[in-house]
C-alpha cells in the first residue's frame, strides 16, 4: 500500500469549504423553508444569505482555478470505462474486484464522478445561484415598485436544494469505496492518499508522463528526445535519485545488453537486449547459471580469465566473444566489463554491455 | 499530531475566516434613524390676565365671541374642518368626490349619528347640535375649550347636544386655555363607541395617564417612553389636523399628507439590519411594533343589536362578565370584549370604501362597512394590524339598505333606548334623513375595520420574524402570496423527501451488501 498526493492546497480547501458551506446551507435553508427552528428565522436568513455569498465568490475563484491550472479537463465527460464504472458499483465491489479506473492527480475522477461533477457545476451549482439571487433581489424588487411572483423562484430553489441534500449523502457514501473505507476521505483533509501499490505505480507514471509531455511542449523543435534525457538525468542527480530507469530505457530501446555477474560467476542479471540477443525468453533461462554456459569450450577460459581480470580490478572497454544462443545458433558480440563495487569498494561482481557484432563477421 | 499542525494553515484556518464572516455579518448598514423630534407646543401667554376673561360668562357661546374676538380667523379657518362639519371631502376608489364623515357614514357601533345628536355630540367641538336644524355657519356655537382646556376640569354634558356641563365654570376654563393636550383628544378619541377604549382598542384614557401609560403599554406617550403629545405627530396647520382614519375620514391617496406616519420620524430605514428594512414596502412598521392592542382597558370587538329589547320580569336588565364588561343590555344587546388582544393582518393600500344609508348591500354575506381596497399584487398596499369589529345590526330586507335608528329620546318618543321598539325607532330616524324605510326588518352580520396606529410596543416585544414566517404564524389566513416558511409546494416537498429517503436507503443496501460481501470472502 502506498500514499499518493492527489489533491493540492487549494483544491482541499475549495472541497472543504463548499462541502461545509453546502450543508451550512442545507441547515439554514430548511429552516427558512419552515422544517423546523434551529437557529432562528432572522439568523438562519442572515446566515444563508452570508453563506450564499461565501459560496458564490468560492465558486468563482475555483472557476478560475480549473482554468488557470486546466483542472477544467478533468470535467470533460467521457464514457470510456462508464460500463466498468457501473459495473463495479453494481457487481465488482461486492467481489472486491478492483477499481476499473485509476485514481490520480491528473484524473481524479471516474466517468461517472465526471458526469455528475459536471451536471453539478454546469446545472445545479448555476440553477440554484440563480434562483438565489432573485430570491435574494426579490426584496429589492419589492422597494423598486416591482411585483413578480417568488413562488417559481423559491420552488426552483427548493428543488436545487433536494438534489443537492441527496447528493451529499451519496457522496459521502461513495466515499467509502475507495482503496480502504477511510482513505478518500483522509485524501481529501492531508492531500495524501492510500492506494494499492499498482494504483500508486500508475498514478506515478502517469504523473510523469504529463510533466515529461508539458516539458515536452515547451520545447519549440530541435531533439527533444536527447535534451529531454539529459535534463531528466541531471535532475535526477541532483536530486539524488538513481537515473538507473532513464539509462535502462535507452539502453533497451537500442537493443544494447547488459549484465551483471556475481563474484562467483554466475549471472545474476540481464537486460532484455541480452536475452534477445541469446535468444532467451524469459531470465530464468539464465539466472544462476555459470558464466561459461554459452561458449564453444575454446572460449571458455577467455571469458574466465576476463573474468578474473574484472575481478581484480580491471575495465575492459572492449573485447569481443562468440556466443552461443539458446536455440544454438551463434553469433558474435563486442563488449565492455567493468567491476561492481560495494558501498566499501569492495568489488562483488562485474557488469557490462553487449553489442551485437554477428553482421560483420559474415 | 504533527499533519494536524500541518492543516491548520492550508485548511483549518481559510476555512475558519469563511465561517467566522458567515456567522457574524449583518448585512451593510442602511440605518438610517433621524427621529425629527417635533417641538412640544408651548403657552406663550397667560390667558388669565386678558380682561375680556373676566367679564363672567353666561353661555357657552358668549365664551367662544370672546376668543374669537382675539382670535378673529381661527372661526372660519375651524369651521372647514371635520371636527365641526364631521364630514370632509372623500375621493373614493372610482375617483368621485364625495362629503363623508361621521355624519352619514355608518358603522356598527351605534351604527348612525342621524336623529342621535343630543347624545352623539358630546363629541362635537360645537354647541347645541341638537337635530339637523343646527347652524354651521354660527362661528360663536365653537366649542374651542374642548380641545384647548388646560384645566381638565371641561366636561361636556350628557344629551345636551355638546354643551357643557353645567358645572363647569367657564371663566375659570377660559383664563386656563392652551395647546392641546392627549386628555383632550382621547376624551372624545378614546372614548368613541359608547366608553373608555370601546371603539379604537389603541386609543383609550390610560394614553393620559401617565400612571398608567408605560412603555410597555404605549412608548410613543409614555412618560418613560417618548412623552409625545398626540399633537406632534398630529400636526395641524389651520386647525386641520393630520390623521385621517380609515372609517369616517379622508382616503390617502387624494390626500397623501392626511395621515400621521411613522417615517415622518423614523425614515424608511429605520432597522440596522437591511433584512428588516427590506420589508418597508410590503408590510406597515404597525404589524410588526403593535403586536398587542387593548393592553390596558378592554375592548369591544362584537355587538349583536338583534338580540336588543329583552326584558326581564318586563324592565330592561344588563348582564356582567367576572371582568366588568357587560355581556347583555337590553338597550344594545350582545356584546364581546376582549383585552390584551392580537391584531388581525389584512392588505391595505389606505382606501377604504364608506358604507351610508344609500349604500345598497347584497344581505348573503356578511357585510363589509369599510371594505379595506389592497392585495399583495397592488404595490401600494402593505400588511397592516387591525382591530376587527363584527356585530349585527338591523337594515331593510326590501330595499337591502341600512337603516338609521333613532335611539337617543324622550319615553313615548319611539327612541329605542327607551321604548325598545325597533320599527318606531327606524321610522323615527330614516323620517329623520327623509329615506325610504319598506318596514321589513332583519339583522346582518357586519364588519369594521379599525387599522391600530397607537399603543406601540418596545422594539424588544415587536412581532419575530418566525411569528410570519411560520406554518401557523399570524399571517396564516392571508394567502394571496408565498411567504417564506410559510408556504411551500406540497408536491415537490414530497419528491424532495423521498428522493432524500431513497438515497439514504440506497446507500444503506448498498453499504450493507458490501459489508456482507467482505464478511464471505474472508471466510
Amino acid at each position: 500500500m502506498k500514499k499518493v498526493y492527489i489533491y493540492n492546497k487549494y483544491n482541499r480547501f475549495w472541497h472543504w469549504a463548499q462541502a461545509l458551506l453546502i450543508i451550512f446551507l442545507a441547515a439554514t435553508g430548511l429552516e427558512v423553508h419552515g422544517a423546523y427552528t434551529l437557529f432562528g428565522y432572522e439568523d438562519a436568513v442572515i446566515y444563508h444569505n452570508n453563506a450564499a455569498w461565501s459560496l458564490i465568490v468560492l465558486i468563482i475563484f475555483t472557476v478560475f482555478w480549473d482554468f488557470s491550472i486546466g483542472e477544467w479537463k478533468q470535467y470533460i465527460p467521457t464514457l470510456s470505462f462508464m460500463k466498468e464504472q457501473i459495473n463495479y458499483y453494481i457487481i465488482g465491489i461486492f467481489k472486491n474486484a478492483p477499481h476499473p479506473v485509476h485514481k490520480t492527480k491528473y484524473t481524479k475522477f471516474n466517468p461517472l464522478q465526471r458526469m455528475t461533477y459536471l451536471g453539478l457545476k454546469m446545472l445545479i451549482i448555476p440553477v440554484m445561484i440563480g434562483s438565489g439571487l432573485l430570491y435574494f433581489y426579490f426584496f429589492s424588487n419589492l422597494n423598486n415598485g416591482t411585483n413578480i411572483s417568488l413562488d417559481w423562484i423559491a420552488q426552483l430553489h427548493t428543488f436545487g436544494a433536494f438534489i443537492l441534500i441527496g447528493f451529499v449523502f451519496i457522496h459521502v457514501y461513495l466515499t467509502t469505496t475507495g482503496h480502504t473505507v477511510t482513505s478518500s476521505i483522509k485524501a481529501m483533509v492531508t492531500g495524501w492518499e492510500e492506494m494499492s501499490d499498482e494504483d500508486a505505480k500508475y498514478a506515478i507514471e502517469e504523473g510523469l508522463q504529463v510533466k515529461l509531455n508539458e516539458m515536452a511542449h515547451d520545447l519549440s523543435s530541435g531533439d527533444k528526445g536527447e535534451l529531454l534525457d539529459n535534463a531528466l538525468k541531471h535532475v535526477e542527480e541532483k536530486l539524488g535519485y538513481t537515473h538507473e530507469f532513464s539509462l535502462k530505457k535507452a539502453v533497451d530501446k537500442t537493443g544494447i545488453g547488459y549484465f551483471r555477474i556475481g563474484k562467483d560467476g554466475k549471472y545474476e542479471e540481464v537486460n532484455e537486449g541480452w536475452l534477445s540477443l541469446y535468444k532467451c525468453t524469459t531470465v530464468e533461462d539464465i539466472i544462476g547459471q555459470p558464466i561459461a554456459l554459452n561458449r564453444e569450450d575454446k572460449d571458455k577460459a577467455v571469458v574466465e580469465d576476463i573474468f578474473n581480470r574484472v575481478m581484480r580490478g580491471e575495465t575492459i572497454k572492449s573485447g569481443e566473444v562468440k556466443r552461443i544462443c539458446k536455440n544454438g545458433d551463434t553469433g558474435y558480440h563486442s563488449f565492455t566489463a567493468s567491476p561492481v563495487k560495494d558501498d566499501n569498494n569492495n568489488i562483488i561482481g562485474i557488469e557490462g554491455f553487449i553489442i551485437d557484432t554477428t553482421k560483420q563477421h559474415l | 499530531m504533527k499533519s494536524f499542525i500541518k492543516l491548520i494553515p492550508s485548511l483549518i484556518i481559510p476555512l475558519l475566516l469563511v465561517f467566522t464572516f458567515v456567522l457574524t455579518y449583518k448585512g451593510l448598514e442602511k440605518k438610517d434613524v433621524i427621529i425629527t423630534k417635533m417641538e412640544k407646543a408651548t403657552n406663550n401667554v397667560d390667558h388669565s390676565k386678558f380682561e375680556i376673561l373676566q367679564k363672567k360668562f353666561e353661555t357657552a357661546e358668549d365664551m367662544t365671541a370672546a376668543c374669537l374676538s382675539c382670535h378673529n380667523k381661527r372661526g372660519s379657518e375651524f369651521m372647514e374642518t371635520a371636527h365641526w362639519k364631521w364630514s370632509s371631502p372623500d375621493t373614493l376608489a372610482d375617483g368621485s368626490v364625495k362629503h363623508l364623515g361621521k355624519k352619514n357614514v355608518l358603522n356598527n357601533f351605534c351604527v348612525g349619528t342621524n336623529s342621535n345628536e343630543l347624545l352623539c355630540s358630546t363629541c362635537h367641538a360645537g354647541y347645541g347640535w341638537e337635530d339637523k336644524n343646527f347652524d354651521h355657519t354660527d362661528q360663536n356655537s365653537i366649542d374651542c375649550i374642548v380641545c384647548h382646556d388646560n384645566t381638565g376640569d371641561y366636561k361636556k354634558g350628557k344629551g345636551t347636544g355638546g354643551y357643557p356641563s353645567s358645572t363647569v365654570d367657564l371663566n375659570e376654563v377660559a383664563k386656563n386655555v392652551g395647546p392641546t393636550k392627549n386628555e383632550n383628544c382621547l376624551k372624545c378619541h378614546g372614548k368613541g363607541g359608547g366608553g373608555n377604549n370601546v371603539k379604537h382598542g389603541d386609543l383609550e384614557m390610560a394614553q393620559a395617564d401617565p400612571e398608567v401609560c408605560t412603555k410597555e403599554v404605549d412608548i410613543h406617550m409614555a412618560k418613560d417612553g417618548a412623552d409625545l403629545q398626540c399633537s406632534q405627530c398630529h400636526i395641524s396647520q389651520h386647525h386641520q389636523i393630520k390623521g385621517a382614519g380609515p372609517m369616517t375620514n379622508a382616503n390617502t391617496l387624494s390626500h397623501s399628507d392626511s395621515r400621521a406616519t411613522c417615517i415622518e420620524c423614523h425614515t424608511d430605514k429605520p432597522h440596522i439590519k437591511p433584512i428588516l428594512n427590506d420589508h418597508y414596502n410590503k408590510v406597515a412598521c404597525q404589524t410588526c411594533h403593535i403586536p398587542t392592542y387593548a393592553k390596558v382597558n378592554p375592548t369591544k370587538t362584537f355587538w349583536d343589536w338583534s338580540t336588543a329589547g329583552k326584558m326581564k320580569d318586563g324592565k330592561p336588565y344588563e348582564e356582567w362578565n367576572d371582568d366588568k364588561t357587560v355581556e347583555y343590555n337590553t338597550k344594545h344587546g350582545t356584546a364581546h370584549f376582549g383585552k390584551n388582544l392580537k391584531p388581525e393582518y389584512r392588505w391595505w393600500n389606505g382606501i377604504t370604501d364608506k358604507t351610508t344609508l344609500d349604500t345598497k348591500i347584497n344581505p348573503t354575506d356578511t357585510i363589509d362597512l369599510n371594505p379595506l381596497h389592497g392585495e399583495y399584487a397592488d404595490l401600494n398596499s402593505k400588511i397592516y394590524p387591525m382591530k376587527i369589529m363584527r356585530g349585527k345590526q338591523p337594515y331593510d330586507t326590501k330595499n337591502n339598505t341600512f337603516v338609521q335608528f333613532n335611539t337617543w329620546g324622550p319615553k313615548g318618543s319611539g327612541a329605542y333606548w327607551k321604548d325598545f321598539d325597533w320599527q318606531k325607532s327606524i321610522r323615527n330616524g330614516m323620517d329623520y334623513v327623509g329615506k325610504p324605510y319598506s318596514g321589513k326588518l332583519g339583522f346582518i352580520s357586519t364588519r369594521s375595520y379599525w387599522p391600530l396606529n397607537h399603543m406601540v410596543s418596545e422594539k424588544e416585544q415587536a412581532l419575530t420574524c418566525v411569528e410570519c414566517h411560520s406554518h401557523d404564524g399570524v399571517l396564516a389566513g392571508l394567502n394571496d402570496f408565498y411567504l417564506p416558511g410559510r408556504d411551500v409546494n406540497n408536491w415537490l416537498d414530497w419528491a424532495g423527501k423521498l428522493f432524500i429517503l431513497f438515497s439514504v436507503l440506497g446507500v444503506t443496501i448498498h453499504s450493507l451488501l458490501r459489508f456482507n460481501a467482505k464478511k464471505k470472502n474472508y471466510s
